[in-house]
């Protein structure tokens, strides 16, 4: 009951946040001119409007996620309206969880609606929309709730432009790490080798989440698939939350 | 009112001038060579670090690809970089079966350099095995490509095959693999094939198409005109000397046009040719010429002397012959440059 | 059972800077605050008032010591149902409405939706919020601010309120309010504590007091009991004295002076000035004011200030 009414107060606080309504209508101009990309392409142009318009659900949710997640504790903790709150009988790990509901429930609302007007769109000038669309969208939904947890970590231990920073370097490197896992073969003198796999299954691997081309190209990927990257992102997102709740359990207020 | 007619013609002023300063400046500047523009890290680290938007990242690849091949199909016809782009937007999608299937084909017909066509299909074969197109376009290659070669035709109905098993491809690809069954008319399959291109959306594969068509109209006009020639020479016991010759004894009836703009003619071995067809020719071996100094130029870190050397070094298995019988190739050694 | 009790509840800062000697931001709190009681938490800017407030409620943990909260640690959460804080300058969520805010926090304390709305009718009512109930928290003023805050404080009816400064920034309107919720929130057997260096509220709501000098609780008793005695004068204010009784009267009294009251008579004592009515009377005077002239409460707090220093 505390966690939801926490969850839905920072859903509207994200809301009414002015930097959500800049990044949602650039989301928005950059879905509508994808067609003008693929025209200059030979018949493409489908397959050119169908990455752009994933790759925006991705890099605007990513920023929302980076922007309303950082700030989102940090806030609360500097402009001291989390006082109040948390001399009720209030545990410190409710009030992170409700932050972080709030936020994903803000950020599912705004896949949903930019896949499904992408979607429309490309029916409307002709293309088909299939089942590895949105599973595309769903999986991009995921990586975003794992971003939004590194965010939240963040937020309870740092300032909002540094975790912002943190956080952004994170998702790059984070799709970047099957160059860890696929070192050529001079690499492999055992101790180093070993250390840099370690590291492979450490750092999160948002490829995991990444079904962008299958999409675009309409190549099918089976439920199996999707629902084990979604077992992976639950599974790191929930120990961020806890070494959140952690952090913000010995903070000094 | 006054504040915004005084804002307005502050915009147009400040806008004005400086779109005259960038004139100046863009000409100012040295325009930059192709080769820097097209440099791009190493594939590996790009296909790493695009933060999951490879796929967009691979659309504008293949953007400046066929930007590229446009601008080089209605200049000078140096293909170099059209492997590297290709290689670099495949590799960032491999389920971007067009890419595979476009730049197989303008490295084959555009840069006659079959090699890195068929290596381009085949990797898109391995992770798109469902697309008919790319078996299809080496069948093609085979066939078009290397028609000498003894096997070419067994091997164009091998990959004809695979092409038909994905139970996508359209009817003509069936007509022609019976036809390959029976005996194939090279003629016919290239008329095909760039009838079937002719038909798509976009202007430069349009224009590739027309323009190859209108090569094999030509090529038939050759051949219709050899055979009156061989009649002439039977009939009259000595072979003509120009093609007017031939339209006099009634032989044909009349003089071909050329729309291209090149002109038919009888050469030294008295087989009749067109120049818009020879000068085709002429631009795809210069294209392997082109491959050969290249990769010799690897090999050896510099020109070769002159283009015998292509073949001794073992680079090169015979060099291609100038299709203008008579003609030799000018190979300037210092800048290994082929005329 | 206590409302609070901490036992050497001390705090000290990490991150002092290297070189110098760490000093406790609070040393060794002894605090004992009973039922019903009003308690005043005095001391000057900086003297740990906060600090305390903040250890009490776990906003903060104590390097030392602890605090209990009728019979339970503080640090469990289910002590905290206990209480309702207002911090100094409270901050809510500016995007919501009066209304908005005291049902959210209704739902942190689990009330149903009807206990919530009985909430806002009763505290409107005592805080005068009607008239904001639907304007949005980013437009209000200081003083609308601290009624709301304190209205929250009460969200839920708890036993005990700890109020850090909540008069500060009152104008005289609101803090005649504040004062009168107190007197009758201890009515209602409920148990305030309070922090302030206003100390003419203090005087005049507290039960007891406890002054905090450089984070050590100096002293702590009843108010009455501290100050009495330190009984400075007593005032004795006659009519009709005459200049006779006047001389007579004199070699007790320290001072005489006149003014258009009446003649004003200074002694030492409540026994000396009480001598001093019935002599007075027994010759016709009438008696206008008898004021004891106790050391003020700011009076004692200066002295205190003084004596604590190292």
């Amino acid at each position: 009951m505390r966690i939801i009414a926490v969850a839905q107060n920072t859903f509207r606080e994200s809301v009414r946040d002015k930097v959500l309504y800049v990044l949602l209508f650039f989301a928005a101009s950059t879905i509508l001119g994808s067609k003008a990309i693929g025209w200059i392409s030979i018949g493409q142009d489908i397959k050119v409007m169908k990455d752009i318009c994933l790759a925006s659900v991705l890099l605007f949710g990513v920023l929302i996620a980076i922007f309303v997640g950082t700030t989102l504790v940090h806030k609360e903790i500097d402009k001291r309206t989390l006082y109040t709150i948390l001399a009720r009988p209030m545990r410190r790990y409710e009030f992170i969880l409700g932050k972080y509901l709030g936020l994903g429930w803000l950020l599912g609302l705004v896949t949903a609606v930019m896949t499904v007007a992408a979607a429309l769109y490309i029916v409307a000038l002709g293309g088909g929309v299939d089942l590895v669309f949105f599973e595309a969208a769903l999986l991009i939904y995921w990586e975003l709730l794992l971003i939004t947890a590194f965010a939240i970590l963040m937020s309870s231990m740092t300032s909002p432009i540094l975790g912002a920073l943190v956080v952004f370097s994170i998702f790059v490197l984070g799709h970047g790490t099957r160059i860890l896992a696929d070192l050529p073969r001079q690499f492999d003198d055992v101790a180093g080798k070993r250390a840099l796999e370690l590291l492979y299954y450490v750092l999160p691997n948002f490829s995991n989440f990444n079904l962008l081309r299958e999409a675009a190209n309409s190549v099918p990927v089976s439920g199996a698939y999707v629902g084990w990257a979604m077992l992976y992102g639950t599974i790191y997102s929930v120990f961020l939350l806890a070494a959140a709740s952690a952090a913000f359990e010995r903070k000094d207020m | 009112m006054r504040r915004l007619a005084a804002m307005a013609l502050a915009a147009v002023a400040a806008f004005g001038s400086m779109a005259a300063i960038q004139h100046r400046l863009d000409s100012m500047r040295s325009p930059q060579p192709e080769d820097e523009l097209l440099y791009l890290p190493n594939e590996h680290l790009l296909e790493h670090f695009t933060a999951g938007m490879s796929g967009v990242i691979a659309d504008l690849l293949w953007i400046r690809c066929l930007v590229y091949t446009g601008k080089h199909f209605r200049g000078d016809h140096d293909f170099t970089w059209l492997n590297h782009l290709c290689e670099m937007t495949t590799r960032l999608d491999p389920y971007f079966v067009d890419a595979h299937r476009y730049g197989g084909v303008f490295l084959a017909m555009l840069r006659a350099d079959d090699d890195a066509c068929i290596r381009l299909l085949e990797k898109g074969m391995v992770h798109n095995p469902d697309a008919w197109e790319l078996p299809y376009e080496i069948a093609m290659t085979y066939l078009l490509n290397r028609p000498n070669q003894p096997d070419s035709p067994e091997q164009a109905a091998r990959y004809l095959a695979m092409a038909i098993k994905t139970g996508k491809a359209p009817q003509y690809v069936l007509v022609l693999a019976e036809a390959l069954q029976r005996d194939y008319n090279l003629l016919e399959v290239e008329r095909e094939m760039w009838e079937s291109m002719r038909g798509s959306d976009d202007a430069l594969l349009r224009d590739l198409a027309e323009r190859k068509l209108i090569l094999v109209e030509l090529r038939v006009a050759c051949g219709n005109m050899d055979e009156a020639a061989a009649r002439y020479a039977a009939e009259r016991g000595s072979p003509p000397k120009a093609i007017d010759d031939l339209a006099a004894a009634g032989l044909i009836a009349a003089l071909p046009q050329d729309p291209l703009g090149g002109s038919f003619f009888i050469d030294a071995e008295r087989h009749v040719r067109n120049t818009s067809v020879l000068d085709e020719q002429v631009e795809r071996a210069r294209s392997v010429l082109r491959g050969g100094i290249d990769a010799f130029r690897q090999n050896h870190g510099r020109w070769p002397a002159n283009l015998e050397e292509l073949e001794t070094s073992g680079g090169m298995d015979g060099l291609p012959r100038h299709p203008y019988s008579g003609r030799a190739w000018q190979y300037d050694a210092a800048k290994g440059a082929v005329e | 059972m206590q409302a609070i009790v901490t036992h050497e509840l001390t705090k000290v800062y990490a991150g002092a800077r290297v070189g110098r000697s760490l000093s406790a931001s609070l040393d060794k709190l002894d605090l004992s605050i009973g039922q019903n009681e009003v308690f005043g938490f005095l001391g000057r800017n900086g003297a740990g008032k906060t600090t305390s407030i903040k250890l009490i409620c776990s906003l903060l943990r104590p390097t030392r010591g602890d605090a209990m909260i009728f019979g339970e640690d503080c640090r469990l959460p289910r002590a905290r149902r206990h209480i309702g804080y207002l911090p100094e300058n409270p901050y809510f969520y500016e995007y919501l409405t009066s209304r908005e805010t005291i049902d959210f926090f209704g739902r942190l304390q689990g009330l149903n939706a009807p206990s919530r709305a009985k909430e806002w009718d009763r505290l409107a009512e005592l805080f005068d919020l009607g008239g904001i109930r639907d304007q949005r928290v980013r437009t209000f003023s200081k003083g609308m601010r601290q009624r709301l805050g304190f209205a929250v404080a009460l969200v839920g009816d708890p036993p005990l309120l700890i109020l850090d400064e909540p008069m500060s920034g009152l104008d005289p309107l609101g803090r005649r309010l504040f004062r009168n919720v107190i007197l009758k929130l201890r009515d209602d057997k409920k148990t305030i504590f309070f922090s302030s260096h206003v100390l003419s509220d203090v005087e005049q709501i507290c039960d007891r007091v406890g002054i905090l000098v450089k984070g050590r609780l100096t002293v702590q008793g009843r108010l009455d009991q501290l100050l009495e005695r330190q009984i400075q004068l007593v005032e004795v204010i006659l009519e009709g004295v005459d200049k006779q009784m006047e001389e007579t009267l004199l070699p007790r009294c320290s001072a005489v002076r006149r003014s258009e009251a009446g003649t004003h008579f200074y002694v030492t004592t409540l026994e000396a000035g009480n001598e001093l009515v019935r002599t007075a009377m027994e010759h016709g005077a009438a008696l206008v004011e008898f004021n004891p002239v106790r050391e003020s409460l700011e009076d004692y707090f200066i002295r205190s200030q003084e004596a604590g220093r190292p």
